[in-house]
């Protein structure tokens, strides 16, 4: 299996033809008599809102769910993948919207997971290195494949996960929102990626949220709507209208909602960041005004989750002074900054947000549990009704509080996720990444929120990979580049131009 | 206890993570509420089983003999169901049962000499034995960062040696009668070791179920990252966790010591693995965050009925320890296919 020969043969296998798929959660219908036909050498995409059915249906055809109802077949054979192994053995295969890299070995043995060149049952490592090298430069790594996979950027982490499906030889490849976590550059690597997969033979399946993205890549494109099936045609007979319309059912008011340039009057800033240094951060400095949103841009690893963990006390400030109302914050445990009135809402839902096995009002009630109790005693009540206030300001689509958040969709999940810090009645809110991994319908309500929480007086510091996001939500744009803050964009001077020249060429000084 | 619950249940409803590849699911969510009552449908099981094939199995001296050994192990499970809801994992509860009895008999042996023995300052020096060992096992695990398997494992062995070491390693008898009392006494009908038991469970309730670290003990035990960013303060709530253990184990071995009159500096070996059993026959996952008093005091019912029944019926007892083990067994693995997910891997 060496990855030249991975190229599929020339004789085109991989026709994929899914009928009358139905699949219900709790009675909810998911999917609902779904069929779409994966051809090869194409590029298929899904687009839908959330809870549409796009991530559950390419479960389905990867063998990590098994359908109610409904065929498939793989080049005219019915096929009944039964988990992820025997869709893999068929050469069905799938990237992640969550990473399933495995972080505590190492980059080749990732890469081939369940396919290690061993001799007698001896893994041969040196064989191991040579082959991962090869699929790892295929995908435009150029790392040490002995490296432990954990340390790498979410970035290099996709990568993997793609460098394991070309070593599974994949016919037919499933990629779930790829690009949600990668800033631009990476993100137009990684959908050449796809054309060479295309190119190649193989039917490649691209479930995205990023329209432009999916014109300009997708041969054809399938919109689902509430786990039905709406439309199927060329890409070229779309345009972003009539695909929002599709997926919404409706028109899209103007998806940011900047205040008025008027109204902005000024303000003394809340939060003061001068200088400092945590892990992952060398210099910082910042400041945010209350009903402000202060956008924070740069490229993956430019430090800004880890300037936000270091103001919400995750991490330890090693330099550097901030300051809350003028009083010094410096905290060093996140309890410090909640009562201070700094909240974070953390880029990774499944692993930091959110508890997912919890319910959603045992979510919502996690960070503010003191203000629900007397003394040590919970007050339930109390609890119920500041759940029950979230629920519907936020419109949180679910049956009851009592479910678990797992069970919600992603953008269901990321309003419990500001339900449980709002709870906490904060005055800086903190945002990482906060529409990553949301459908558009979602995005929107997100954005109208996070602008009514500044029209409140909230001071929020977002940040965003997605330049249209970052500059069409913000008032105001810090940039970071390694480790430092290197320059401020103002909102009349904002364009993905600007930011991109400060986030690859930000003068770097050393104080 | 009952198997109600709180109105807001904590997390063993529903998928644990539906990212994750879900495994083979039996049946809807009617048969996930029967599997639930997996261990009342083993009791009732053996139950009947004993009471035809065992001798006196259903004679009520035999089952107040049962509620008084079943309360000893539901005691310490009490504290070890938190102990394992926040992911740790207590293997020193038989040496704290030990020293802690051991030390409350030589307090009661000496105090007669010199003063006259107290029973109530022997309970509470019982009590503040075990939560201190409670305490050393968190301080370990929190501030010094050893693994709570690994800081566990050391206790059990140096509270061993120091119970041995405190009483030369003989057994301290002790001539307290209000104090024995307290292992063989009844109050009307109801053995004084049934009551104690069922006022641990009920501060295990109100705990989980009523206080915020109620709340918080779930929240680190179900995800420890998370929890922090919400937060919570993850080394007090397993200091907590571990502190509360050990009072437990305290309330345990006062109950254990009173009934054998003496303090056993080399007793209650083992006694941990009876305790963690009944804790994840009870349902409890071991990996955090998923459990209920109301499925460990069953579960201690269970392993405690087995071995009663199989006693009367003259099986020897390396066949009840094999038993036993099965039934551990059989018990998470039923609860993995009923529920699905999570693979244990």
């Amino acid at each position: 299996m060496s990855p030249s020969a991975s190229a599929v043969a020339p004789a085109r296998t991989g026709l994929v033809q899914a009928s009358g798929i139905s699949k219900h959660y709790a009675g909810v219908a998911a999917l609902d008599d779904v069929s779409v036909t994966l051809e090869p050498g194409k590029i298929h995409a899904l687009v839908g809102e959330n809870g549409a059915g796009k991530s559950t249906l390419s479960k389905i055809l990867s063998g990590f769910e098994t359908s109610d109802a409904g065929t498939i077949t793989l080049d005219g054979r019915p096929i009944n993948p039964k988990n992820p192994t025997h869709a893999a053995a068929l050469g069905i295969g799938i990237v992640h919207q969550e990473l399933s890299v495995i972080g505590s070995i190492s980059v080749a043995e990732n890469v081939l997971v369940n396919a290690e060149p061993s001799r007698w049952g001896v893994i041969d490592r040196r064989a191991l290195a040579q082959q991962a090298t090869a699929y790892l430069r295929r995908v435009g790594l150029d790392i040490d494949p002995r490296r432990q996979a954990g340390e790498l950027s979410i970035a290099e982490q996709q990568l993997i996960e793609i460098a394991r499906i070309l070593a599974q030889d994949a016919k037919v490849v499933f990629f779930d929102e790829p690009t949600s976590s990668l800033p631009q550059n990476d993100s137009v690597r990684l959908l050449g990626l796809l054309r060479e997969l295309r190119d190649d033979g193989a039917a490649v399946v691209l479930i995205s949220h990023d329209l432009p993205e999916v014109l300009e890549y997708a041969d054809t494109v399938s919109v689902l709507r509430d786990g039905r099936h709406i439309v199927t045609a060329p890409a070229a007979e779309f345009t972003e209208e009539s695909l929002i319309k599709h997926m919404i059912g409706r028109n899209l008011e103007s998806m940011y909602h900047r205040h008025d340039e008027s109204a902005a009057a000024p303000q003394t800033p809340i939060l003061k960041v001068s200088g400092i240094s945590a892990p992952g951060v060398k210099s910082a400095t910042l400041y945010v005004s209350p009903g402000e949103i202060l956008g924070i841009g740069g490229l993956v690893g430019s430090g800004r989750t880890e300037l936000l963990a270091a103001i919400f006390g995750a991490s330890t400030i090693t330099g550097g002074t901030m300051s809350l109302d003028g009083r010094p914050h410096r905290p060093t445990h996140p309890r410090d900054a909640l009562d201070a009135g700094i909240a974070l809402v953390p880029e990774d839902r499944k692993n930091q947000g959110l508890h997912l096995g919890l319910p959603i009002s045992t979510n919502i009630e996690l960070a503010s549990l003191a203000a629900m109790s007397t003394g040590p005693w919970l007050r339930r009540r109390k609890g119920a009704e500041i759940v029950d206030r979230f629920f519907k300001e936020l419109r949180i689509k679910a049956a009851s509080a009592a479910m678990p958040v797992g069970a919600l969709s992603g953008g269901n999940q990321q309003k419990v996720a500001l339900a449980k810090v709002l709870a906490t009645r904060p005055r800086v809110l903190l945002l990482d990444e906060p529409t990553r991994g949301i459908d558009v319908g979602a995005k929107a309500e997100v954005h109208r929120l996070i602008r009514t929480l500044a029209d409140e007086g909230l001071a929020i510091i977002m940040v965003s990979s997605v330049l249209p996001e970052l500059i069409g939500a913000s008032d105001r744009i810090v940039v970071m580049r390694a480790g430092r803050t290197v320059g401020e964009v103002t909102r009349a001077d904002a364009s993905e131009e600007a930011i991109m020249r400060l986030a690859f060429q930000g003068a770097v000084s050393d104080d | 206890m009952t198997t109600t619950s709180a109105p807001l249940k904590p997390p063993e409803s529903g998928p644990a993570n539906t990212s994750r590849p879900r495994g083979r699911v039996l049946g809807g969510p009617r048969l996930r509420q029967l599997a639930q009552l997996g261990p009342v449908v083993a009791l009732v099981l053996l139950a009947a089983v004993f009471a035809v094939s065992a001798p006196n199995f259903t004679s009520s001296a035999n089952l107040t003999n049962v509620l008084q050994q079943v309360s000893i192990t539901a005691i310490a499970a009490v504290g070890a169901t938190v102990v394992i809801l926040v992911a740790g994992i207590d293997l020193s509860v038989g040496s704290v049962v030990a020293l802690t009895g051991s030390i409350a008999a030589l307090y009661l042996q000496h105090a007669i000499l010199s003063t006259g023995a107290s029973a109530a300052v022997a309970v509470l020096l019982s009590l503040v034995v075990g939560t201190a060992c409670g305490f050393l096992n968190g301080v370990l695990i929190t501030f010094c960062r050893v693994p709570a398997f690994i800081a566990t494992l050391a206790t059990l062995t140096a509270l061993r040696g120091i119970a041995l070491l405190v009483t030369n390693s003989y057994p301290i008898s002790i001539n307290n009668s209000a104090f024995t009392q307290i292992g063989i006494g009844k109050v009307g009908a109801v053995p004084i070791p049934v009551i104690i038991m069922a006022v641990t469970f009920a501060v295990g309730y109100v705990i989980l179920h009523r206080l915020k670290i109620g709340r918080r003990i779930y929240a680190v035990g179900g995800n420890r990252e998370a929890a922090r960013l919400s937060g919570i303060r993850v080394s007090r709530v397993l200091l907590f966790a571990f502190t509360f253990a050990g009072l437990c184990a305290g309330v345990a071995s006062v109950i254990l010591t009173a009934k054998l009159s003496s303090g056993q500096p080399a007793g209650a070996v083992g006694f941990e693995l009876d305790v963690i059993a009944a804790v994840v026959v009870g349902g409890t996952s071991l990996f955090g965050g998923r459990g209920r008093l109301a499925g460990t005091f069953l579960g201690a019912l269970v392993i405690a009925v087995l071995g009663n029944g199989l006693t009367l019926m003259n099986v020897p007892f390396y066949w009840q320890q094999i038993v036993t083990g099965a039934v551990v067994v059989v018990a998470v693995v039923l609860d993995r296919v009923t529920r699905g997910g999570e693979s244990g891997e």
